[in-house]
C-alpha cells in the first residue's frame, strides 16, 4: 500500500492506493492468453469427441476472470485526505462505496477506533457535528498510526 | 509542490490473532495456510509411504505371501494418488503459500479466504481416496481403485466404487488445486513489491508462475476426462468404449495430457527453490537468473506438446511416434540450461554442506540419472523394451523422489529455521540426509536392471531370476521409509525449540524473506517495501 503525499501552498493532501504491480493492459493480456490456451486445448479435444472438457475450461476461465475482477476493482480503491485551510476533505472510493465528506477543521476530532468489519488493528475515525467518516481501510497498521499522529499534528497547528 | 512515497522499516506486527481450533479452521493467514499444507503432506507422505512398504514386502520374494492380488493393485493406485496430489503438490503450494508473499513482499496471498478453502478441500478429498480400504472391511464395494493412478478405460469403466470415489476424489483435488493456481498468479502478478520486476522476482517464484498457468490449463482436460469416465461407467455413454463406438486411446490422450504436465508441475516449484539454496550455501549470486526464467517458460510450453511418449506403444501412427519423440527430447536442451546454471552458481564458490546443501547436491545427481533415462524412454524403440517396466517406475521415482520429494526436504531444511525461528539438529539432518540417498539408491537402482531384465510393473508375484534384486529393493526401501521418521522427528523438534536461528538464518542468504524476523511475524509487510532499482 502505498501513501502519497501531496503538499503546495496551504494545501496537504494524502493519497492511499493498495500496491498493484498488474496494469490493465497487463490483466487484459494475462487473461486473453489463457483464455487462448485453454480454448485451443479444449477445441482440439471438442474436435476429439472430448467435448466435456469445453465446460469446465470455462467454468476455470469465468472463475479467473471473477478473481481479476474483484482483484481490479479493489486496485481502483483509493482514499484521499485534502486539508486545505480550515477545511478537510476526505474522498474514499472503495470496493461498494463512494464518501464524500467535508468537515471544518476546528471542529473534526480524530480517533482510533477498532472496527470488527476490517480487522483488530484499528482505522482512524474523523468526527464532527455527529458524523462519523473512517479512514485508513487502504493503509497498513504502521501507516495508519503514522498517518494519525501526522493529521493531529497538523489539525493542532 | 513536492510528492513523497513513503518507505519505512518493517516492525514484528501488533500480535493480535485468533488462537486455538478456530485459528484452524478460519485462518487465512498465508503462514497458517501453508503450515497446515506442509502438516497434511507430511502426513500423507507416511500414509502413501506406509501402502507402499506393503507392496514392497509382498514383493520381497516371489509368490504371493500377504495379500491379494486385488489388494495389491489398490495399494499401488492409491499410494501413487496419495503421493502426487496429497503430499507432494500440497507440499509444494505449503511452500508457496509460506514463501511467495515474504518473498514479493506482499502482506498475504491476494485472495486469503479463497486460499483458506482451497486447503479445506484436501481433508474431505483424501479421505474420498481412502474409504474404500474402509468401507471394504465393512463388506461394502470391492476397495480402493485398483487401476493405478492412470485410471486407464476400459480397465476403470469395469472397475469397483473404488473408481468411483477417486473420480470425485480427483474433482475436489483438482478445484483446490485451481483455486491455489488463481491465488498464485494474481498474488505474484498483482502484489509484487513496487520496483520488484518480473525479470528480478524470485525464481521460486518464477516456478510456482509457471506451475499455476500449467495447472489451469491442464485441470480442466483432466476434470472432463474423468467425468466422461464417470458417464461411462453409470450414464451409459461410450466415449471410451470401442463396442460402443469410443475409444479408449482417447482417454490416455485426456490423461497424459493432464498427467505429463503434472510431473512439471510438481517439480518447478523444487527447481525454483534449487538456485536460491545453491547460491545460498556456496556464497555467491545466482548464475544465469534470466536464462533459468526462461527455461522455466520453455519447459512449461514444451511440457504441453509431448504428453504421448508416455503410450507410444499403444500403435500411434508413426508421423506422432516421431513427432512425440523428438519433441520429448528437446525437453532436455531448457533442462540443461538448468543443470548448467545449478553448477555454474556451485564452480569456484564457498560451498558448505548443511542439511539443504546436501539435499540440493543429492538432488542434481540423482535428478540427473532421471533425466537420463528420460531420454532412453523417449526413444520409440527403446520404449518398445521399457514401456510398463520396472525401468520406468525406477525412472519416474528418481524423477518424482530425488527430484520432488528430495527437493522438497531441501526447502523445509532451508527455510525451517525462518518458519520455526529455531534451528533444527543439524545432527539428524546430515543422518537423515545419508540414510535416505543411500536406500532410495538402494530401493530404486535394482529397479532399473529389474526393467531392463523384462520384470513388468503392478505385478504382486514375478519370475525367480527377478527374486535377489528384488529383495534389496524391498530392504532398501524399508530403510527408506524409516528413516523419514528421523526427518519426522528434527521438525516435530524444531518446531517445540532449540536454538535460537538468526532472522538471516545462514551467511549466504539474499532477498526479501530474510529481512523479517524468524519465525517472521504474524502480519508479515505491515510497510511495503520497495525494491531498488539499482
Amino acid at each position: 500500500m502505498a501513501i502519497t503525499t501531496i503538499e503546495a501552498e496551504g494545501v496537504h493532501e494524502w493519497r492511499a492506493r493498495p500496491n498493484c504491480s498488474l496494469n490493465p493492459f497487463a490483466r487484459r493480456l494475462l487473461i486473453g492468453g489463457v483464455l487462448f490456451a485453454s480454448l485451443l486445448v479444449s477445441g482440439g479435444f471438442l474436435i476429439a469427441g472430448a467435448w466435456l472438457v469445453l465446460p469446465f475450461a470455462g467454468v476455470e476461465l469465468a472463475v479467473l476472470y471473477i478473481a481479476l475482477r474483484i482483484l481490479d476493482r479493489r486496485d481502483q480503491s483509493s482514499e484521499t485526505v485534502r486539508l486545505e485551510g480550515s477545511r478537510l476533505s476526505i474522498v474514499s472510493h472503495l470496493p461498494g462505496r463512494d464518501i464524500h465528506h467535508d468537515f471544518n477543521t476546528g471542529w473534526a476530532r480524530l480517533s482510533l477506533e477498532a472496527d470488527t468489519a476490517t480487522g483488530p488493528d484499528p482505522l482512524i475515525c474523523i468526527r464532527s457535528h455527529g458524523r462519523c467518516c473512517q479512514v485508513g481501510h487502504l493503509m497498513t497498521p504502521e501507516q495508519r498510526y503514522q498517518f494519525y499522529a501526522d493529521l493531529s499534528r497538523r489539525l493542532r497547528s | 509542490m513536492n510528492t513523497a512515497t513513503h518507505t519505512l522499516d518493517h516492525h514484528d506486527g501488533h500480535g493480535h490473532h485468533p488462537t486455538g481450533l478456530m485459528r484452524w479452521l478460519t485462518t487465512t493467514n498465508h503462514k497458517d495456510i501453508g503450515t497446515m499444507y506442509l502438516t497434511f503432506s507430511l502426513l500423507m507422505f507416511f500414509l502413501g509411504g506406509a501402502m507402499i512398504l506393503g507392496v514392497r514386502a509382498e514383493l520381497f520374494q516371489p509368490g504371493l505371501q500377504l495379500m491379494k492380488p486385488e489388494f495389491f493393485n489398490q495399494l499401488i493406485g492409491v499410494h501413487a494418488l496419495v503421493m502426487i496430489f496429497a503430499a507432494l503438490m500440497p507440499a509444494a503450494t505449503g511452500f508457496a503459500n509460506w514463501m511467495i508473499p515474504l518473498m514479493i513482499g506482499a502482506p498475504d496471498m491476494a485472495l486469503p479466504r479463497l486460499n483458506n478453502w482451497g486447503f479445506w478441500l484436501l481433508p474431505p478429498a483424501a479421505m474420498l481416496l481412502t474409504m474404500p480400504f474402509i468401507l471394504a472391511l465393512f463388506g461394502i464395494g470391492d476397495g480402493a481403485v485398483a487401476t493405478g493412478w492412470t485410471l486407464y478405460a476400459p480397465l476403470s469403466v469395469q472397475g469397483g466404487i473404488g473408481v468411483d470415489f477417486a473420480i470425485f476424489s480427483i474433482h475436489i483435488l483438482g478445484i483446490s488445486s485451481i483455486m491455489g493456481s488463481i491465488n498464485i498468479i494474481a498474488t505474484i502478478l498483482n502484489m509484487r513489491a513496487p520496483g520488484m520486476t518480473l525479470m528480478k522476482m524470485p525464481l521460486f517464484c518464477w516456478g510456482w508462475l509457471v506451475t499455476a498457468v500449467l495447472l489451469i490449463i491442464t485441470l480442466p482436460v483432466l476434470a472432463g476426462g474423468v467425468t466422461m469416465l464417470l458417464t461411462d461407467r453409470h450414464f451409459g455413454t461410450h466415449f471410451f468404449n470401442a463396442a460402443g463406438g469410443g475409444d479408449p486411446i482417447l482417454f490416455q490422450h485426456l490423461f497424459w495430457f493432464f498427467g505429463h504436465p503434472e510431473v512439471y508441475i510438481l517439480l518447478l516449484p523444487v527447481w525454483g527453490l534449487m538456485p536460491h539454496v545453491l547460491s545460498t550455501f556456496t556464497r555467491k549470486p545466482i548464475y544465469g537468473h534470466t536464462a533459468q526464467v526462461w527455461s522455466f517458460i520453455a519447459i512449461g510450453v514444451l511440457g504441453l506438446i509431448v504428453w504421448a511418449h508416455h503410450f507410444l506403444t499403444a500403435g500411434l501412427p508413426v508421423p506422432a511416434l516421431l513427432y512425440f519423440m523428438y519433441s520429448t527430447m528437446s525437453i532436455s536442451l531448457p533442462l540443461a540450461v538448468l543443470f548448467f546454471c545449478w553448477i555454474a552458481t556451485m564452480w569456484r564458490g564457498a560451498m558448505s554442506f548443511e542439511t539443504p546443501m546436501l539435499f540440493a547436491v543429492g538432488f542434481i545427481v540423482l535428478f540427473g540419472i532421471a533425466g537420463l533415462t528420460g531420454l532412453v524412454l523417449a526413444d520409440v524403440a527403446a520404449d518398445a523394451q521399457y514401456h510398463h517396466s520396472y525401468f520406468v517406475v525406477a525412472h519416474f521415482h528418481y524423477a518424482l523422489f530425488a527430484g520432488g520429494i528430495m527437493g522438497v526436504m531441501t526447502g523445509v531444511y532451508y527455510w525451517l529455521p525462518k518458519w520455526t525461528g529455531h534451528m533444527y539438529s543439524e545432527k539428524l539432518g546430515k543422518l537423515h540426509f545419508w540414510l535416505t540417498v543411500i536406500s532410495f539408491n538402494f530401493t530404486f537402482m535394482p529397479q532399473f536392471f529389474l526393467g531392463l531384465a523384462g520384470m513388468p510393473r503392478r505385478i504382486p508375484d514375478y519370475a525367480l531370476q527377478f527374486a535377489e534384486f528384488n529383495a534389496i529393493s524391498t530392504v532398501g526401501a524399508f530403510v527408506l521409509g524409516l528413516s523419514q521418521l528421523i526427518f519426522a522427528y528434527n521438525v516435530w523438534r524444531c518446531v517445540k525449540g532449540g536454538e535460537k536461528a538468526s532472522d538471516r538464518v545462514w551467511e549466504g542468504t539474499s532477498g526479501l524473506e530474510w529481512e523479517l524476523s524468524s519465525p517472521p511475524p504474524h502480519h508479515s509487510w505491515d510497510i511495503q517495501p520497495v525494491i531498488k532499482t539499482s
